[in-house]
């Protein structure tokens, strides 16, 4: 829920933002002249890595793994972008405890709907991504279930762990998130994922709960979710001219 | 006015950071439903040996596992209504088969017998005339079913694990001089294998 409100807070700044120079057209009627501003657009590779994964290694015992994330920009509004990483997961319940781990990629385009002020280069963007993974998964242990087991009062638990290995899935994936610079080169951002499986490797007897870049699976849908936080940093390549035509007014 | 993103919004962002990663630590635990099919029991209906297409209640029928019925010290006895290890009543939960006219019961049966062999055995007893026994007016029928069977572990669900499945089902009655079971018959179409409890795996007739 918090990340709603860091939401509405960035976007409330930028409506801000955009009614200020608004305000600063509607002066007094002056004869007005048109004037071209070029800025300079640094055009290149961005290269990071999502911190919430990092983070959350070193907090959750149960979690490690690490994202890194790249765009380039191609043209004024449109980004290849891509995510590499792994990850390994034990999720664990009364009955089981399991533990995923494998790498995957991501890769698509982003466009970026924000029309940046001066020469700013931040983002609020949406993305489209193909993800593929490919992981293991190992039943550590299991425990049968079995509503009558107070009868004989047994509980049987298997301990052998089982590896099923080489699954992979596939998955679409839409995102919506943004990009600010924060010094020179060097971005925050943070994006929400919605994800649709497209196929998957069924183990056979078992199901995947957890796939790496997919995170946990559902029951009653192929819908799952995800975040991110990144930090990058931009290598500029080539610079390009961004040229801005404004009325600017003088007096008579 | 330069940046979008000030110190102060830096803040917010960590902070929700830290949030999501505690909410996620604590996912929505998923509960395994009642209705969901887990390891079923053994069924079992009673027919009429003269007229084997119908239904015929036991007569006063107490049901439990071979060994379960112990005092204090720890010897076995036979069961009195207060004995915790009658088996349950096969619709209703909250009764017991001790001393009750009815023609279908469900037995749990055992994951593990302890030996180690591939083939489980559990073995039940069938106590007819309860009644006469508790009132000291007669005798009641004892017998015992001796049921094997394999079992087979199941995935069921992310919430209920697994679960186990019994194969190559066998039911005798141990020879008795004056037996009420007169014949014991699997049902041809589970195959020998105790799968779900939506069908009746075992008649007996008596």
């Amino acid at each position: 829920m918090k990340i709603q409100h860091m939401f509405a807070s960035i976007i409330r700044s930028v409506i801000i933002l955009l009614l200020l120079s608004t305000i600063a057209i509607a002066q007094e009627k002056k004869k007005t002249i048109n004037d071209t501003l070029i800025y300079k657009q640094k055009y290149g590779l961005r290269l990071g890595a999502d911190i919430s994964k990092l983070a959350r290694s070193f907090i959750d015992d149960n979690y490690t793994g690490f994202e890194i994330t790249g765009d380039y920009r191609l043209t004024k509004r449109i980004y290849i972008a891509g995510e590499i990483g792994n990850e390994e997961r034990t999720l664990e319940n009364d009955f089981m405890n399991t533990t995923t781990k494998g790498s995957y990629f991501k890769g698509g385009v982003d466009i970026n709907f924000y029309k940046n002020w001066l020469d700013m280069e931040n983002m609020i963007y949406s993305g489209f991504r193909i993800g593929a993974s490919t992981f293991s998964s190992t039943l550590n242990n299991y425990t049968i279930y079995d509503p009558n087991n107070q009868y004989w009062e047994q509980q049987y638990y298997v301990e052998e762990g089982e590896e099923f290995k080489s699954l992979t899935a596939l998955w679409a994936e839409l995102q919506i998130g943004l990009k600010a610079e924060l010094f020179n080169n060097f971005f925050a951002g943070v994006n929400i994922q919605l994800k649709f499986l497209i196929s998957e490797t069924e183990p056979d007897n078992y199901e995947n709960l957890y796939i790496p870049g997919y995170n946990r699976t559902f029951d009653s849908s192929k819908f799952g979710g995800g975040f991110g936080f990144n930090l990058s940093y931009l290598v500029p390549i080539f610079k390009k001219d961004k040229i801005v035509i404004q009325e600017k007014e003088i007096e008579e | 006015m330069k940046r979008l993103f000030q110190k102060k919004y830096i803040i917010p962002f960590v902070l929700s950071l830290i949030v999501i990663t505690t909410l996620q630590n604590c996912e929505r635990d998923d509960i395994c439903a009642a209705t969901t099919s887990t390891t079923p029991r053994l069924v079992i209906e009673f027919y009429d040996i003269d007229n084997p297409e119908s239904l015929k209640n036991v007569p006063r029928l107490t049901v439990y596992g071979e060994g379960q019925i112990l005092n204090e010290d720890g010897q076995i006895i036979e069961p009195i209504e207060a004995s915790d290890k009658i088996i349950e009543d096969y619709v209703n939960e909250s009764s017991y088969v001790f001393n009750v006219n009815t023609n279908k019961i469900g037995l749990p049966l055992k994951i593990d017998d302890g030996l180690n062999n591939e083939t489980i055995t559990t073995r039940y007893i069938l106590e007819k005339d309860t009644n006469q026994r508790i009132d000291a007016t007669g005798e009641s029928n004892t017998d015992i079913l001796e049921i094997t069977y394999k079992t087979e572990f199941v995935y069921v669900s992310r919430a209920c694990g697994y679960k186990s499945i019994f194969t190559e089902l066998s039911v005798t009655r141990d020879t008795d001089s004056e037996p009420w079971i007169a014949n014991i018959e699997i049902e041809e179409t589970i195959e020998l294998t105790v799968e779900n409890e939506n069908t009746t795996h075992v008649r007996i007739y008596h």
